[in-house]
């Protein structure tokens, strides 16, 4: 070929491919308008009509009542992606996604006799980089009113949740379409597959579960007495320490299988194990170390509500001798956790307090009354439990999203009475199990992922760094 | 990835030192990085600042009372003074620091001044001349306020409307007080009682469906 022929076909495939380009980027300005147009038409309806609102479920009428500045009840679920966040690409994730979920479009008001939740249509909450320690308490008057809030840190999107919304269920649900809809914006060619529609495994259900399947007359079956409560020097005041440790899912079920126990029971007893150990001699043989852990009542219940439907149930262990081993305190909480994880007995519980919000005098009463009362309530049970410890589950993203996405991490707040919690979720065969405390010390989590390391298990450490001042 | 020999643990952290232990880590090659930011920074700086206030509010009170004690004027100054110090103090501290909504700022920081004018009034041989005019003005201006913000916030301009039937009940106060002739000049009270009613009527009959739709919400049993 002479070079004036080279020259010609370089120019009819430069032509070609600028072309191909040009159809692509038509393609994608395409996409991007249809969907610019649907929120806008979504926009002018809204403006239209009557604006919407819905009820607190059962469990979320505590949370605004008890939440401030130390008691944030607030939760954070991250996802870890193999690519450095964008902030600009997540807030328009964040744009598009937002007026999909019905569940998080949400503010909180305030009525005579309830609060409500009622249609925020503000725009987004701003997406910035995480600068501050997390879980803090997410104030109404800021954040465009929304509940919620989203942060990124190198490679991490962080949701932050307001316990009022919902759960981690309902969580999770969003910040995996956060997720897709943040990849498929970075990546064109999952745009070009996928479109900007929801996965089919997302459920935008806002029932409450809780007052569809209560039961009436049911007695009170909710733990009051004291339980032993961890004291310790805090960090400053607005601090917070996150501990995790990263363990193969296959190391810790061949540890948990064992003692013919699950993953979360083994988890759970390590914590009760751990806490016996470091406070062996403070403690008093009456007074029980006590685990809450929440229950996902969705499968109890066939029911896909993204609003808050979960009860807590206590793992109790009373340390009346000195020389318990590890297989004892595994098989007391064993057996705790067995006794009470039963549709009817999980029933009985929470039927007792929508009972009360189902009565009519009860729900007469002014708000600032009832949040008076609900409020020496919860300082009553809030002292019957040492710790929380909350299993998210194992993590499950779409196959297209997958070659994204490292890992997930989740936490809770602090709460009265309990100033270190664990949190557990795994995702590819990693489980990860975080501590989140306010306590200046660490002991009860070195015991803990020192242990799971005698059980030889591989434990990889990450913090948050204020246990290195 | 470095590993601590005496916790036996693997630490992922850019750190020389076990976070459990403190012992010195075996370093091995890798390249380590913290997953969080340095979080103190930010609340050191927020710290700092509310604690200037503070300090600076509380030198200036001792001040006053101070000079007002070595000038030994007729009546207490210094105590005048004092208040209008705490409003300010109050004011710096829930505009600037303060989380709360802008409407419970607007109306604490009104009925705050209120206060503030009354006591001034006491302090100085009471005239009256803060219950007659400084209380139903203060009610007039968080009424016009309420205006004011409903148009600005047009989108949502009902959900004033709470505060709309607050303002009825604080003017029912000064009616009261002028029925038991604390009020002798009536009229700022007459003036301020119809505003809040008349805004709250205007806002019910010409806002129609969405007005009764939100009274509604906020009374639901």
């Amino acid at each position: 070929m002479s070079k004036k022929d080279q020259k010609e076909t370089r120019a009819i495939e430069e032509q070609l491919a600028s072309g191909t380009k040009k159809a692509q980027k038509d393609r994608e300005k395409q996409i991007y308008q249809e969907e610019l147009a649907r929120c806008k038409e979504a926009d002018r309806k809204r403006k239209t009509r009557l604006i919407r609102w819905d009820k607190l479920d059962n469990t979320a009428h505590l949370f605004p009542v008890i939440a401030g500045e130390s008691m944030s009840n607030v939760y954070r679920i991250s996802v870890i992606l193999k690519e450095e966040v964008q902030r600009d690409i997540l807030q328009e994730a964040l744009n598009l996604v937002l007026p999909k979920f019905d569940g998080f479009n949400l503010r909180l008001r305030t009525g005579l006799f309830w609060y409500y939740f009622e249609e925020n249509g503000k725009p987004a909450p701003r997406v910035k980089e995480e600068r501050q320690f997390p879980c803090r308490f997410i104030e109404q008057s800021r954040n465009h009113s929304y509940l919620f809030r989203v942060t990124y840190y190198g490679c991490r999107i962080n949701l932050e949740v307001f316990h009022v919304l919902t759960d981690g269920m309902g969580g999770l649900n969003f910040l995996r379409e956060l997720t897709y809809q943040y990849l498929r914006l970075a990546h064109k060619e999952l745009r070009e597959l996928h479109g900007d529609t929801l996965s089919q495994d997302t459920s935008l259900n806002r029932e409450d579960s809780f007052v569809k399947n209560f039961r009436k007359k049911a007695k009170n079956s909710y733990q009051s007495k004291r339980a032993f409560l961890i004291r310790q020097e805090t960090l400053p005041k607005g601090e917070f320490g996150v501990i995790s440790g990263l363990m193969p899912v296959e190391q810790l079920k061949e540890a948990a299988h064992k003692y013919d126990a699950s993953i979360n029971e083994y988890l759970v007893a390590n914590f009760v194990y751990s806490t016996y150990q470091v406070y062996l001699h403070k403690m008093s043989k009456d007074v029980p170390i006590r685990v809450a852990v929440p229950v996902n009542l969705r499968p109890f219940f066939d029911s896909v509500t993204t609003k808050n439907f979960f009860i807590m149930v206590s793992a109790e262990f009373y340390p009346d001798r000195e020389d318990y081993t590890f297989q004892e305190i595994l098989q007391k909480v064993k057996e705790s956790l067995h006794s009470q994880i039963s549709k009817e007995h999980l029933e009985q519980i929470f039927s007792y307090s929508v009972g009360g919000q189902t009565n009519l005098f009860a729900r007469a009463v002014p708000l600032g009354i009832k949040n008076a009362y609900m409020k020496a309530i919860y300082k009553k049970s809030a002292m019957a439990n040492t710790t929380t410890v909350t299993n998210i589950g194992n993590i499950q993203v779409d196959e297209a999203y997958r070659p994204y996405v490292e890992s997930f991490r989740a936490f809770i707040a602090m709460s009265q009475g309990q100033s270190l919690k664990g949190t557990i979720c795994s995702y590819g065969g990693k489980l990860v199990f975080t501590f989140s405390s306010i306590f200046q010390e660490n002991s009860i989590q070195r015991k803990f992922f020192k242990h799971m390391a005698e059980e030889g298990i591989d434990v990889q450490i990450e913090t948050n760094g204020v246990y290195y001042e | 990835m470095s590993k601590c020999k005496k916790c036996n643990l693997e630490i992922l952290d850019d750190t020389n030192q076990c976070p459990f232990c403190k012992h010195v880590l075996e370093k091995a090659t890798g390249t380590e990085k913290n997953s969080y930011p340095n979080a103190r920074v930010a609340v050191k700086r927020f710290r700092l600042f509310s604690n200037i206030v503070l300090f600076l509010s509380i030198l200036a009170t001792c001040l006053c009372i101070y000079a007002d004690y070595r000038l030994k004027p007729n009546f207490g100054w210094s105590l005048v003074v004092m208040l209008v110090l705490i409003y300010v103090n109050v004011l710096l501290r829930l505009s600037l620091v303060g989380k709360s909504s802008y409407q419970f700022k607007v109306l604490s920081l009104v009925v705050m001044g209120i206060l503030v004018f009354v006591g001034i009034d006491f302090l100085t041989g009471y005239r009256g001349w803060s219950v007659n005019y400084v209380l139903p003005s203060g009610i007039i201006f968080i009424d016009g306020g309420i205006l004011v913000l409903m148009i600005v916030n047009h989108r949502n301009w009902q959900s004033y409307m709470m505060m709309q039937i607050l303002m009825i009940l604080a003017s029912i106060v000064p009616l009261v007080l002028m029925y038991y002739q604390v009020i002798s000049n009536g009229i700022w009270t007459l003036i301020a009682f119809a505003f809040s009613v008349f805004l709250f009527l205007g806002t019910l009959i010409i806002g129609d469906r969405r007005a009764r739709t939100e009274l509604k919400r906020r009374f639901h049993i």
